[in-house]
């Protein structure tokens, strides 16, 4: 018996390893000067996660909604909205809307995005007099009173919304159609506002992303095509004349500060990374290649910082830890901040 | 290709038997016999390969849940998995699923890295290692009459029923078994976040499963050459519940799989003073059911259904002269798939040859051989691949006993190549057709050291090995995280070694003690991109160190066994960072077992154990959680 004794004692030595200590730097109450950032993670590994940035001394704390909450975000978290003062988490994996206050992180409720026992997987999130509107993947946009937190009302829309903004008193929605890979979605639905009710259908081409709305009337939609001979483009859709122009600009994901349209483009053939400058009030492409990228990896979206400067969110092969790339007016990049894996949104906080 | 044909005569009878790991001049292989087997009383091969040194297993859950095997930092497609000597593989995933192989009907388990004598089909050669298995319904026997059967039951709803049948006799022998299992899978977990425990369940994981077997052999001896014939049918069908990884705050998967899976086989060998040949044929068809009804596309559920015919035949022989032994083999294979995907219908013939020479001298044997291999692919409606054809030398050299006793030394350098998978071929949006084989080779030093005193028998094995994993084929997102694309990037640098001692202690008549442990350390380094962030990173879900332990107390009649596992940390994904690192994990089982002969001819056995006795939870794929304590009662009779 002794040997299986001295096995024993072997075997224990052998797994009594170093256990890791994360470090734990405490976090200011008061969130100021820095950057919340929404990492989306990877599909299935519930590490989505949120990082924060302080902008003073540029270091990063990662793992915030979990310190916050004793609790993970969860599985790929995939927009993020500050209204009121709230942050509104649309986390597609979990099939959970995410409600935080806006000053401590903690949650104020987490909303299930369930529908007869199917997961809805919701998508974005924009917001206009008090209601939050949140796309699923199950093809409804779902709206929800910001001071009561509940789903007020499901409105059907079409296959696998995704992008959605607000112009004048009509959300539009991208009705993406992704989950149908041979047969994606090519429209832009129009939701009025007093009747909620969808009212106007626009055609722009197929698998529909994220959207944004300008000060003219316009609303822009990224046509992702089918990623090869169908490329990603920007598409117009003039609210007043009821016009669809493909502008022809490549595009992935779209930012606007005043009148300023900042385009994101990842080209994943030639793995380049490219952002351009479209002036919404004069509608042109003003730059078509702004910032000198050579260190970004994987561009997963842009966001106008600051009166002038950019931050490029870099996703680095989508399986390792991402990065804050900030640019400055020349487009010259200033700084690098590590956050966490696929950084796909950020909050500013002044 | 022309064979070697020789005409001399020669002295030496070859005896077609496995041979076991007591005297040397072995094959460099590490097995576990049935006795282990039962006292392992494992779930499935992948649960009992964990046992095996330098094997691990990626297991994405309990009873059910998908088992696939690495070896040495080498993927599943790098090894050969033979069932009584025919080859099995799966051309559309590239690697079997070892939790669809039941251990009921199963007298011996095998890993082998290299192979130097044994008449093997080629395939089994050329991969990076094979894992050879011998079922009770393919061996001849003495006895007119043998019966195997086995009653389980375990926590779970664990339900598990086996009937084995053997007419042997002298010169031919019929089989027949059957087993049936079932499970509920409704386990409990935990989840730890931060400093807090959640403890959730296990839901959609039921498994039912049904499968038979037929063999029947005859051997004959015409003049001085003795003949066999075997033949094997066999059939399983598995319809199981998917859960999936545990998704936080969503437990509402529904996913189904169905598994139908039917093999028939002959196996020829032919044995006399000069010259031993086997062969085989055998036809494989394999169809496999997906569902998961709460997709949310259009149609509103996702329903895809595979089906695969594969058609292989080869042989091997050898040949011995002088001090000289001359093996040729060839090994065909043909797989075509049609699926409800849109994946075309594609097609590949794969061809394997050998030619090998070894040379026996006083103090040393040496072993060089040539293996081409070739992969044709077509598809009738999509662009297809390239053919493919390379060249691969093996070399070997081992010491004889002449020159230590009991203690051997050798060397041996093995490249292989795989094919891409189907899958990763022609899968929707993400397929390559451009992808080329990967490539694998691997170096290794070994000793062994076995010694038999009065009442102990040991044997101690070490290995240290550098491998080399070039053109790895890796799936990435590319365009954002729904839509990847599979690559011939990857580069993996690998370097360990094993260490694995085995003693057995007959103290007396009524006490006896086996012992057998191993421990095994691989560094597998990712060397694809020198500016990459993950360079010279653990590559994902492999544990640098791994051990395991089996001990066996018999006393009388009674058997108290004890096994453990440990499994070292590893991390989800290739970049070595605390969010992506999985806890190490200790698993320990005990069981006890009783067994009572009847008359001479009868042997009913009990046996009960317990598994994962400290109750530990853990996974070794993230979120893929494994059963936490759980009991099993087994009930076996033998006849023969």
């Amino acid at each position: 018996m002794n040997s299986i004794k001295y096995f024993l004692i072997t075997l224990l030595f052998l797994v009594s390893c170093k256990k890791e200590t994360v470090e734990d730097i405490p976090m200011a109450n008061s969130l100021e000067n820095g950057i919340l950032v929404l990492n989306e993670g990877l599909f299935q590994h519930n590490n989505s996660s949120l990082s924060w940035v302080n902008l003073a001394t540029n270091e990063a704390k990662h793992e915030v909604f979990l310190n916050k909450n004793s609790r993970p975000l969860g599985d790929t978290g995939n927009d993020m909205i500050a209204y009121g003062g709230k942050i509104y988490i649309a986390v597609t994996g979990s099939s959970t809307l995410e409600v935080l206050d806006r000053k401590t992180l903690q949650s104020i409720k987490q909303i299930q995005f369930n529908y007869n026992n199917q997961s809805q997987e919701p998508r974005n999130i924009s917001f206009h007099e008090g209601n939050v509107f949140v796309s699923s993947f199950d093809g409804y946009v779902s709206v929800i009173d910001t001071t009561a937190l509940k789903i007020q009302q499901r409105i059907k829309v079409g296959r696998n919304p995704e992008g959605l903004c607000i112009q004048n008193q009509s959300l539009y929605v991208a009705n993406s159609g992704g989950l149908d890979f041979q047969n994606v979605d090519t429209t832009v639905f129009e939701i009025d506002l007093n009747s909620m009710s969808v009212v106007d259908t626009f055609v722009v081409g197929a698998n529909p992303g994220d959207m944004i709305s300008d000060d003219f009337n316009n609303v822009y939609v990224v046509k992702r095509g089918n990623y090869s001979s169908d490329p990603s483009e920007l598409i117009r859709i003039n609210t007043m004349d009821q016009t669809v122009s493909n502008l022809g600009i490549p595009v992935s994901t779209l930012s606007k500060r005043g009148n300023l349209m900042y385009l994101s483009y990842f080209n994943h053939n030639t793995a380049s990374s490219e952002v351009s400058i479209f002036d919404c009030s004069t509608q042109s492409l003003i730059d078509p290649s702004f910032i000198d990228n050579q260190e970004i990896t994987t561009l997963y979206g842009v966001e106008a910082f600051k009166e002038n400067q950019i931050i490029c969110l870099d996703a680095m092969s989508f399986t390792n830890t991402g990065y804050l790339r900030f640019f400055n007016q020349f487009g010259n990049q200033t700084k690098s901040i590590q956050v966490g894996l696929n950084p796909n949104s950020i909050l500013h906080y002044e | 290709m022309p064979y070697f044909l020789f005409g001399q005569k020669d002295t030496t009878v070859f005896n077609e038997v496995i041979i076991r790991g007591n005297h040397l001049k072995i094959e460099e292989h590490t097995s576990l016999n049935q006795k282990q087997i039962e006292q392992l009383a494992p779930n499935d091969l992948g649960s009992l390969l964990q046992y095996i040194n330098g094997i691990t297993i990626k297991s994405y859950g309990g009873i059910g849940g998908m088992k696939t095997l690495s070896h040495r930092g080498l993927g599943g497609e790098h090894s050969q998995l033979m069932i009584d000597g025919l080859p099995m593989s799966d051309p559309q995933n590239g690697q079997t699923n070892l939790a669809n192989i039941q251990l009921n009907n199963v007298e011996e388990v095998a890993l082998n890295q290299q192979n130097s004598g044994q008449l093997v089909p080629i395939s089994g050669l050329v991969k990076g290692s094979a894992v050879q298995i011998k079922t009770f319904d393919q061996q001849f026997s003495p006895h007119k009459l043998s019966i195997r059967s086995s009653l389980t039951l375990g926590s779970f709803g664990q339900k598990e029923g086996f009937l084995g049948l053997k007419k042997g006799g002298k010169r031919n022998f019929v089989s027949l078994a059957g087993g049936y299992r079932s499970y509920d899978g409704d386990y409990p977990y935990e989840l730890k976040f931060g400093n807090e425990t959640k403890k959730v369940h296990r839901r959609n994981n039921a498994l039912d499963e049904y499968n038979i077997s037929l063999g029947a052999g005859v051997k004959w001896r015409k003049r001085k050459t003795s003949h066999q014939l075997k033949f094997s049918g066999k059939r399983i069908a598995i319809d199981q519940e998917l859960p999936g990884a545990v998704i936080l705050y969503n437990n509402m998967a529904q996913e189904t799989l169905k598994t139908e899976n039917t093999n028939l086989g002959f196996n020829y060998s032919l044995f006399n003073q000069t010259l031993a040949v086997k062969a085989f044929a055998q036809y494989a068809h394999r169809f496999t059911h997906y569902n998961d009804p709460t997709y949310l596309n259009s149609a509103g559920y996702l329903d895809n259904q595979y089906t695969t015919n594969s058609f292989s035949g080869g042989f091997h022989l050898r040949y011995k002269w002088n001090n000289f032994t001359f093996h040729a083999g060839n090994d065909f294979t043909y797989d075509a798939l049609k699926s409800t995907r849109n994946l075309g219908e594609p097609s590949r013939e794969t061809n394997i040859s050998m030619l090998k020479t070894r040379y026996q001298a006083k103090y040393f044997s040496i072993e060089a051989s040539a293996f081409n291999q070739t992969f044709i692919d077509q598809n009738k409606i999509q662009e297809h691949r390239k053919n493919y054809n390379k060249v691969h030398p093996q070399l070997a050299l081992y010491t004889s006993d002449e020159l230590f006793k009991q203690l051997q030394f050798f060397i041996w350098y093995k490249p292989s190549s795989r094919a891409p998978s189907f899958n990763e071929l022609y899968y929707s949006q993400l397929g390559n057709t451009s992808l080329t084989p990967e490539e694998s080779s691997q170096i290794n030093w070994g000793t062994r050291y076995v010694k038999s005193f009065k009442r102990v028998e040991l044997s101690i094995q070490g290995n240290i090995f550098k491998n080399l994993v070039s053109n790895k084929i890796i799936a990435l997102p590319t365009q954002n995280l729904f839509v990847w694309s599979i690559q011939n990037i990857g580069k993996v640098d690998i370097v360990g070694g094993d260490l694995h001692l085995n003693v057995n202690i007959a103290l007396n008549k009524d006490w006896a003690l086996q012992l057998q442990t191993g421990a095994s350390y691989q560094q597998a380094l990712d060397i694809s991109d020198e500016n990459g962030p993950t360079y010279r990173d653990q590559i994902a879900y492999t544990p640098a160190l791994t051990g395991n332990a089996i001990a066996r107390v018999r006393y009388k009649k009674i058997g108290l066994n004890f096994s453990s596992l440990y499994i070292g940390e590893r991390y989800s994904l290739n970049e070595n960072i605390p969010g992506n690192r999985l806890d190490p994990y200790l698993i320990f089982d005990l069981s006890a077992n009783y067994s009572l002969k009847i008359r001479s001819k009868q042997q009913l056995k009990l046996q009960a154990g317990i598994k994962n006795l400290g109750n530990v939870s853990y996974n070794f794929i993230k979120y893929y959680v494994m059963p936490e304590r759980n009991y099993f009662i087994k009930l076996s009779y033998e006849f023969n």
